[in-house]
């Protein structure tokens, strides 16, 4: 059997089911026949056969179909009506098509055949009915149509006696149909199908729960198999809920025509990875955020055409859709060669709208000004189209997006264009989650947010709580990270954070937080069931699971939870855990800075920028010691030289008595700072001149750190130890 | 000609309830109950039912009465609210009760405020009254706050000494 391509195979099938269509059609029609739903769906579905035919070269399969549409077109018109002479003819013209296909799909040509009289019968009905030929086929039912020229609804119709005419192909009964290749399931079957592998999930994960607690050979390998089949079962189930993405990606180039012409853009979309599979659910989810990334790109993103001739670029503008499985994830990048994000811009319009302080957009790095276009309230669009509105697509884009577990990222380059990029994972139902227990309940953390989780230690620096007004944060990765209580979140009675205690570092919204826990108990695949509306709306569970022991356990909103709790919070409601003094606002215009400020004893005090500072360590006198003539610290496995501010500013030298140490690192090497007392973290206005800083309405006089330990270090480390 | 009901007994706190058989789906024995933070105040949790996660209402917490004492197992009564099952607690379940329908009276009033709230009516038995439970408004109350009220005493459906009209 020769192989035949895909498209060709498509074609059989959808030829297949349009005949199956036809015949169907013609049996209803020999009592209603003058039904016009029948007579359009006939029409419709022989003029389809003959279009795709025609594509494929099937000639012969095309010039049966046209024949026979000519026919139906008349009786469509109501010049013809549809007697039992037609119906046998039609019928007849369906055999053949068939046979013709089954050739087709085991040869991959069409047959040779001769179809003059099955032609000849088609155009004799459209003229006269007294023109049409005898038959000369045994079983040929003509006779009788012959024998009955004027249509009767009443005249019993016999289709079952009808018989094909052409030689070339066996009678219906016979023609071995073609085993599709796919079958059609009803979204419901599938769901249900879901469903039940989801529960099934939750079994595998008890069996196997009570499997190791017990010592029972015959269960341990019957909870092994159990095991891998579940896990397989689940896999191809979720496979079966796949589908392809170019099902919502086709309709975009139409939809970017069409904005492109309102805005009066030159805009060309080019798409790319249409066959990626997503998960059916998600698709649903992610299609309105993809069509309004489209709409932004083009509204926003590209420019009118002259301005892009007089940029240099071509008219027409560019935009690529890309979708890609990576990372366990399904990823979809759009790219446009547009005029990108102006991050001054974006400040300028935040701060406009009071979504952010000037103090604190000083503080921000490039990437993380241009993601403030994801905040509620942000548009900056000069004026409110009406296809793009007023400032509802980011962050509306995000929340849908993570919604479902996928992220949102913004990358930009002034002039040349922006990415955006959004992640989902591949299936929503079952994720891992990491199981946590705090206030004598048992909750889960979605993997996803999860970054890492850290047991609490004063010894150790990296583990450190630090307390910055008065609120507990934690250094992870160079960050300053505010912790909550999760316990205290959920209006528990909360234990003071000690020695040991675990937290949770999470992620949600490209911002990071701790979460203080009892204890950490393992990860575990779970089905998140939504909840009830009668649990309230506090907005901190994304849902509930049945764990492996049978209990229900809550699934974390991290999300929720960090706006409940005001560790994620922006300038709106709720404060901040982590606040930094806003100092007057800048006079000059200057940017401004956070500065650490430390007294010197007595009334001294000088200032570090605080982004030069890495740790801030209490001293502890007994941890000194003296090597080689000069003061250290163990910290962590490194020795760290300790120098004295005061006598590094030159104040004279210290009295011995201070103790904080500012760890600052230069070159990769830990300097330990000696002050009196760190007094404060303020906003501070960068000095026009080195030297001294305006902090709280005085002039303080700045540390340059860098300088600083240059200089002691060539010192330093250029003597041999 | 009288019309006969058939009604699913059960008590709470000494309170004999009823709710129409056939919208009583099963009672199922005690079992964990997971408590949800920040729920509204009646809601004592949830609970696996066979595989699926079931709301469990406080009877005696939507009904006005006291809680229930800190070893209790209660009953699960589950019903149907129209999209899902709910489980709702009670100290014991008793057995299914033929009523003549002509019986049916209006709560009485000697009941707090709180409770009456979810009674829909009572039918008189011989040993006393059997109160009729409204599902629905027991299911669907959002309150958050407790309602203080005098507890009810077990089975004295006398006018209440201790039942205080409810403040607002």
């Amino acid at each position: 059997m020769v192989k035949v391509d895909e498209a060709v195979q498509e074609f059989l099938t959808e030829s297949y089911e349009a005949l199956d269509n036809v015949d169907g059609d013609l049996v209803l029609l020999e009592r209603d026949p003058a039904s016009p739903s029948l007579i359009s769906s006939l029409f419709r579905a022989i003029h389809t056969i003959k279009g795709t035919a025609g594509f494929f070269d099937f000639s012969r399969t095309a010039r049966i179909a046209h024949t026979a549409e000519d026919l139906l077109s008349l009786v469509r018109e109501g010049q013809r009506a549809i007697d039992p002479q037609v119906i046998n003819v039609l019928l007849r013209t369906s055999d053949t098509l068939r046979g013709v296909l089954v050739h087709i799909e085991a040869n991959g040509v069409e047959p040779d055949g001769d179809d003059t009289r099955l032609l000849a019968q088609l155009t004799a009905l459209q003229g006269d009915a007294a023109a049409v030929p005898e038959a000369e086929e045994v079983g040929d039912l003509v006779e009788d149509a012959s024998a009955a020229p004027a249509p009767t609804p009443a005249d019993p119709p016999r289709p079952a006696e009808l018989e094909p005419a052409p030689p070339s192909t066996s009678g219906p009964s016979e023609i071995p149909r073609a085993a599709a290749t796919t079958v059609r399931v009803s979204v419901e079957v599938l769901d249900r199908l879901m469903t039940l592998a989801s529960e099934l999930v939750l079994v595998r994960n008890q069996i196997v729960q009570h499997n190791a607690t017990v010592r029972d050979s015959v269960l341990q390998g019957n909870a092994q198999r159990l095991n891998v089949i579940t896990t397989e079962l689940q896999e191809t189930v979720m496979k079966s809920r796949m589908q392809e993405i170019g099902s919502i990606l086709s309709k975009l180039p139409r939809a970017a025509r069409d904005v492109a012409t309102e805005c009066g853009r030159l805009v060309r979309l080019e798409l790319e990875g249409q066959e990626t599979e997503v998960d059916r659910t998600l698709l649903e989810a992610i299609k309105d955020p993809i069509g309004h990334l489209l709409r932004n790109a083009i509204d926003h993103g590209i420019e009118p055409p002259e301005r892009r001739l007089s940029a240099g670029k071509p008219a027409e503008g560019l935009i690529r859709l890309r979708a890609y499985h990576a990372g366990g994830r399904v990823n979809i990048e759009m790219t446009d060669d547009g005029r990108g994000i102006d991050p001054a811009r974006v400040v300028e319009k935040a701060i406009e709208r009071g979504i952010i302080t000037a103090e604190q957009s000083a503080r921000l790095g490039a990437s993380e000004l241009v993601n403030l276009i994801f905040l509620p309230g942000f548009s900056t669009a000069e004026k409110v189209s009406s296809i793009s509105g007023r400032g509802v697509g980011m962050d509306v884009v995000r929340t849908n997006i993570e919604r479902v577990g996928g992220t949102v990222t913004v990358e930009s380059t002034l002039g040349s264009g922006t990415t955006v990029r959004l992640q989902v994972p591949l299936t929503l139902a079952i994720l891992p989650a990491l199981i946590c227990r705090a206030a004598g309940g048992r909750y889960a953390v979605p993997r996803g947010n999860l970054r890492s989780v850290i047991s609490v230690s004063r010894d150790d620096q990296s583990r450190r709580v630090e307390y910055v007004y008065g609120a507990p944060v934690l250094w992870d990765r160079g960050a300053l990270v505010p912790i909550v209580c999760l316990a205290r979140i959920l209006e528990r009675e909360a234990r003071p954070l000690e020695e040991g205690a675990l937290v949770v570092i999470v992620e949600v919204e490209g911002r990071r937080f701790g979460l203080v826990v009892d204890e950490v108990c393992d990860t575990e695949e779970i089905v998140v069931k939504p909840l009830g509306p009668r649990l309230g709306s506090s907005g901190l569970f994304a849902g509930a699971t049945v764990l492996g022991d049978g209990m229900v356990a809550l699934v974390l909103d991290v999300r929720g939870l960090g706006h409940r709790s005001g560790a994620l919070g922006v300038q709106r409601a709720r404060a901040p855990d982590v606040q930094v003094d806003r100092g007057a606002a800048g006079v000059g215009g200057r940017p401004r800075e956070s500065f650490l400020l430390l007294g010197l004893g007595g009334d001294e005090r000088v200032a570090l920028r605080l982004s030069e500072v890495s740790r801030l360590e209490d001293l502890e006198p007994t941890a000194v010691q003296t090597i080689g003539g000069r003061r250290v610290l163990q910290y962590g496995r490194e020795i760290m030289p300790l120098l004295e501010l005061s006598e590094l500013v030159g104040r004279g030298g210290g009295d011995g008595r201070g103790r904080s140490v500012v760890v600052c690192v230069h070159e990769g090497r830990p300097f330990g700072l000696i002050a009196d007392a760190v007094l404060d973290v303020v906003d501070g206005e960068l000095p026009a001149f080195a030297g001294a800083a305006m902090i709280q309405d005085r002039a303080t006089e700045l540390v340059d750190v860098p300088a600083l330990l240059s200089s002691y270090a060539s010192q330093l480390f250029g003597v041999p130890s | 000609m009288s019309t006969r009901k058939q009604l699913a007994t059960f008590t709470v706190d000494g309170l004999e309830l009823g709710i129409d058989v056939c919208c009583v789906r099963e009672v199922v024995r005690s079992r964990p109950i997971t408590e949800v933070p920040l729920a509204p105040v009646a809601v004592a949790g949830l609970i696996n039912l066979r595989g699926e996660i079931v709301t469990a209402i406080d009877l005696r917490c939507r009904l006005s009465l006291r809680p229930f004492p800190a070893d209790a197992r209660p009953m699960n009564v589950i019903v149907h609210d129209g999209d899902a099952f709910v489980s709702l607690l009670a100290d014991a379940v008793g057995d299914v009760v033929s009523v003549d329908a002509s019986t049916f009276e209006p709560t009485p009033h000697t009941l707090g405020a709180g409770a009456r709230r979810f009674l829909a009516g009572a039918y008189k038995l011989e040993r006393g009254l059997l109160l009729v439970v409204d599902t629905e408004a027991v299911i669907s109350a959002t309150d958050v706050v407790p309602r203080r009220e005098a507890p009810s005493r077990a089975g004295a459906l006398g006018p209440e000494a201790g039942a205080e009209p409810r403040s607002s």
